[in-house]
């Protein structure tokens, strides 16, 4: 008798995780290096449906399976999109875009992250930092000292004023990369990537897709009032049942 | 449910912060020595329901997790060091540095700060000052009869007298920080150090990367206005986009309560 209304109520909730997802996405629209997510939802219970049919042969009724019916849906992963966002050109000597694949590996707080964030700028120390204080590695995992004139070519070589070689910018793949905050990713196997060019002077921007937020937002509210719907429909048949079919009178 | 609620809190409120910074920028798109400041976002912590890597069975994991984001915060203005256009006035103590350095400036209670500005004017006792009547440092003073006042490009300052001698008067210095951007701005076109700029690192003009002086000239603002616009556009877009979530979950809320009647 309530399975119908936590169905449809569940239906609601997942709108519901999708558009808390929808809303954080919209908030860094403009953040750089920020990532836009992806949810899947997936039915989580399943039961056999039957009916009853006549046996004669035992004179009892018998049940015959028409089919499974799966329900109860549940929010089952939230997924990044990795895809390259937009470069703004900014002129900044600090400011590295990744074009491709691969993230800046970071030391903050005493570990080890992962970012896109190319917003870099320098400490009092000439260290290159991100603007909470985490430290660029570079490929050998050692913190990068950084004046003005220095140049970074698109593989990452940095130079200084006279063009001698000084150390590299680490461009890491991850498998599995997660979100931390502060558009930092935390990943397993760190690999040396192949797959990219950086660039001086740049900055990747947000990669979240507004429009696509906008439509996922209609089709969530619209799918929120539709499982309104059906819980109002089915507490009206459940009162029809307790108040016209089970009266007494 | 609340959550995307203040998410896109965060988010008109960050734009709000963005458009700020724009307009300071803007108002200042005339100010000698003016160096444009920009909004820098983080997003926030995330809630994991299920971290990736959870196992599932004995002998599979989670390839993803389950999570949510809180929205977006201002993480940082950083002011953006780049050079400014130079205008020429041909005024004798109209002095722009063409690269890197500061001039230090002694404030009313003796500290030191630090300018980009370089309209100098002479006092009543004939010192070099700045517009507001703080004492250049080193103090250089112009005597009384000079005919013309020469500033040469690595900061010499010289004055002919009315006999047609030459007298040097002083060396203006600069100063170079590892991090300018750390500078914190006290107004005025002035700037004091802090921990995070570092020491100021005294030199000559035009030597070990300290920009020329150039007598003459006024660096104007390095704020660009067609970017300003741009970004005002995108700040005005991302602002309404984050008020049509709040509109939504709004409205989801309202429908939810509509479930019972």
């Amino acid at each position: 008798m309530t399975r119908g209304i936590y169905n449809a109520a569940m239906g609601m909730l997942v709108d519901m995780a999708k558009l808390d997802r929808i809303a954080n996405d919209l908030a860094n629209v403009d953040t750089a290096g920020y990532k836009q997510d992806r949810e899947a939802f997936r039915a989580y219970l399943r039961r056999e449906v039957f009916r009853q049919e006549p046996d004669p042969v035992e004179s009892r009724t018998k049940k015959v399976p028409i089919g499974p019916l799966e329900y109860a849906t549940v929010l089952d992963e939230v997924r990044t999109d990795l895809s390259q966002g937009p470069v703004e050109k900014t002129d900044v000597p600090y400011h590295l875009a990744i074009n491709g694949e691969g993230f800046f590996r970071i030391e903050f707080n005493g570990g080890e992250y992962y970012t896109r964030n190319g917003e870099f700028t320098v400490n009092s120390e000439g260290y290159i930092v991100t603007n909470y204080g985490g430290y660029l590695l570079d490929e050998n995992g050692e913190r990068v000292r950084f004046f003005d004139d220095f140049t970074v070519d698109e593989e990452g070589y940095v130079r200084d004023a006279y063009g001698n070689i000084v150390t590299r910018i680490g461009v890491y793949n991850l498998e599995n990369p997660e979100k931390f905050g502060n558009t930092l990713f935390t990943g397993e196997n760190p690999s040396p990537s192949e797959n990219f060019r950086i660039m001086q002077g740049y900055v990747e921007k947000s990669n979240v897709d507004a429009l696509k937020a906008m439509v996922d937002m209609i089709s969530a509210m619209r799918h929120y009032e539709l499982s309104q719907r059906a819980v109002t429909v089915n507490d009206e048949l459940n009162g029809k049942l307790i108040n016209s079919l089970a009266s007494l009178k | 449910m609340m959550i995307s609620l203040y998410s896109a809190a965060t988010g008109m409120s960050a734009q709000q912060f963005k458009l700020d910074t724009i307009a300071n920028n803007l108002a200042n798109v005339d100010t000698t020595g003016y160096k444009k400041v920009r909004a820098e976002f983080q997003d926030l912590l995330y809630q994991y329901v299920k971290n990736a890597g959870t196992p599932t069975a004995a002998t599979s994991s989670l390839p993803t997790g389950l999570y949510v984001g809180h929205g977006v915060r201002t993480a940082a203005t950083t002011r953006i060091f780049t050079l400014g256009n130079f205008e020429q006035t041909g005024n004798a103590l109209d002095l722009a540095i063409a690269g890197d350095g500061f001039f230090q400036i002694q404030l009313q209670d003796g500290r030191i700060a630090y300018t980009r500005d370089g309209s100098f004017k002479i006092d009543s006792e004939g010192r070099i000052v700045t517009s507001n009547g703080l004492l250049l440092v080193p103090e250089i003073t112009i005597p009384e009869n000079a005919v013309s006042i020469n500033v040469s490009p690595d900061g010499i300052v010289s004055a002919e007298l009315q006999d047609g001698t030459i007298q040097e008067l002083g060396t203006i210095t600069l100063v170079r920080f590892v991090n300018p951007s750390g500078l914190k701005s006290i107004g005025d076109n002035l700037y004091i150090a802090t921990p995070a700029s570092g020491d100021p690192i005294e030199g000559v003009p035009g030597q070990d990367g300290f920009g020329a002086i150039k007598q003459g000239f006024l660096e104007k603002s390095n704020v660009d206005v067609v970017r300003e616009m741009v970004d005002m556009i995108t700040a005005q877009r991302a602002y309404e986009f984050n008020s049509r979530v709040i509109q939504t979950a709004d409205e989801m809320l309202r429908t939810a309560t509509n479930v019972k009647r």
